[in-house]
């Protein structure tokens, strides 16, 4: 749908954190991964060095023979490096609504991991964690148009029939629920994967935002807290 | 440092002064450096990553100098030949054509040296000097050189501009008559 395309993000900062342990790290990361049941494995790894100007070091693509997370390290390791960074993409299930149908359904949603190297483009994961994850539309996470949380939503200015089809079934009290439940199902599974993260790689700390939201985290409280 | 590389950066060194003083300002061509040759990045990757690639696959030739090691594929009549520091570390790499000196049999005949001695943007030996341009813009300096009878011609191609963390020069020699790619040699920065 048009103007719901701001991605969300997951950082984390690991303890003890060198080019002789991050790929150990990374590995023990892309364990925790909830594979999607349709589509399971990591079908991508792209390493790049330097910077993101400069053209990948390789690219391999493992969308027929999906890989796990030994396999990916280990690919991985050929390239050792503190100016390296690893990206990796995974599918996961997450509740989307249809709008041809009408209907909710769990569908796989891409999911992109990226381990970064402390002297990869000047030391971005500064701010961006030593893991990160792309978890997909920040809006799977925080709904459209403010419609959830316990504040007024606000009034968007409508560009699509999709989209004002899809403001219209809002309207209606049941849709709505169903809008708090799903996106709430989709943000405890985004909590549970955290809490796996943090329970397998030493993490110092954790931090959640995205494109659209000033304090994405909180958004995502207050949605959790709307009963 | 050794004398031949000395040599070889105050050529290379000299090249980029002239390009730098005779060179008249117009807009920007397009260019793009590279990073690796062969799987490997001068100035980063080590002898034992090359050894775990290449070790048992190809044959090499034992060193003379421990810093200096070079693997021949027969079958597709190239080598491989690195220098590294006295940390084990690359500094220069190259991929050239050679007569082959040895059958291609057994554990030499590796389908995948064809693909895999080649830069990380796709340039490999045989390929088209255009093709060279294509991908790295064009050179900053083309001079003549001689290999017993073969005419060659060198392109020279420095990467500070890539910043310091880069290899920072590529020489591809192609053969005068044929414009084809018959090697390519990569260097890092820390010579």
């Amino acid at each position: 749908m048009l103007g719901m395309s701001n991605h969300a993000y997951a950082g984390f900062w690991c303890k003890d954190y060198s080019e002789a342990t991050m790929l150990e790290r990374f590995g023990r990361f892309l364990e925790t991964v909830p594979f999607s049941a349709s589509h399971p494995g990591f079908t991508q790894l792209l390493i790049r060095a330097v910077g993101p100007a400069e053209a990948p070091l390789v690219d391999h693509d493992l969308r027929s023979v999906p890989l796990g997370a030994a396999e990916v390290v280990a690919l991985a390791q050929e390239h050792l490096h503190s100016d390296c960074v690893y990206e990796t993409r995974a599918h996961w299930d997450l509740w989307g609504y249809e709008p041809a149908t009408g209907r909710w359904q769990m569908r796989a949603q891409p999911l992109d991991i990226y381990c970064h190297g402390e002297d990869y483009d000047d030391g971005v994961w500064q701010e961006n964690g030593h893991l990160q994850a792309d978890i997909g539309f920040e809006h799977l996470f925080t709904g459209h148009a403010r419609l959830l949380g316990a504040r007024e939503p606000h009034t968007p200015v409508v560009q699509h029939p999709a989209e004002r089809a899809f403001l219209e079934a809002m309207t209606r009290p049941e849709s709505l629920r169903e809008y708090h439940e799903k996106t709430r199902e989709n943000i405890r599974s985004l909590l549970y994967w955290m809490a796996k993260i943090e329970a397998a790689v030493p993490i110092d700390h954790s931090r959640l935002w995205s494109e659209g939201e000033e304090n994405f985290e909180a958004r995502m409280e207050e949605i959790l807290a709307v009963r | 440092m050794r004398p031949a590389w000395k040599k070889f950066w105050l050529c290379a060194s000299a090249l980029a002064a002239v390009v730098a003083a005779t060179g008249t300002p117009r807009a920007a061509p397009k260019r793009a450096n590279e990073l690796t040759l062969a799987r490997l990045r001068p100035g980063r990757d080590t002898l034992a990553t090359a050894k775990s690639f290449y070790g048992k696959r190809r044959r090499s030739i034992p060193p003379d100098d421990a810093n200096v090691w070079t693997w021949q594929d027969e079958c597709h009549k190239r080598s491989l030949r690195l220098e590294a520091d006295g940390h084990g570390i690359i500094q220069v790499l190259t991929v050239a054509e050679e007569e082959s000196r040895g059958d291609c049999r057994g554990p030499t005949g590796d389908p995948s040296a064809a693909s895999s001695w080649k830069t990380g943007k796709g340039l490999a030996l045989g390929d088209p000097r255009a093709k060279v341009v294509g991908l790295y813009g064009p050179p900053n300096s083309v001079s003549p050189s001689l290999r017993g009878t073969h005419e060659l011609e060198l392109l020279f191609y420095a990467f500070d501009w890539a910043g310091a963390d880069v290899p920072q020069v590529m020489e591809v020699t192609c053969d005068h008559a044929s414009g084809r790619v018959v090697e390519i040699t990569l260097s890092s920065p820390s010579l």
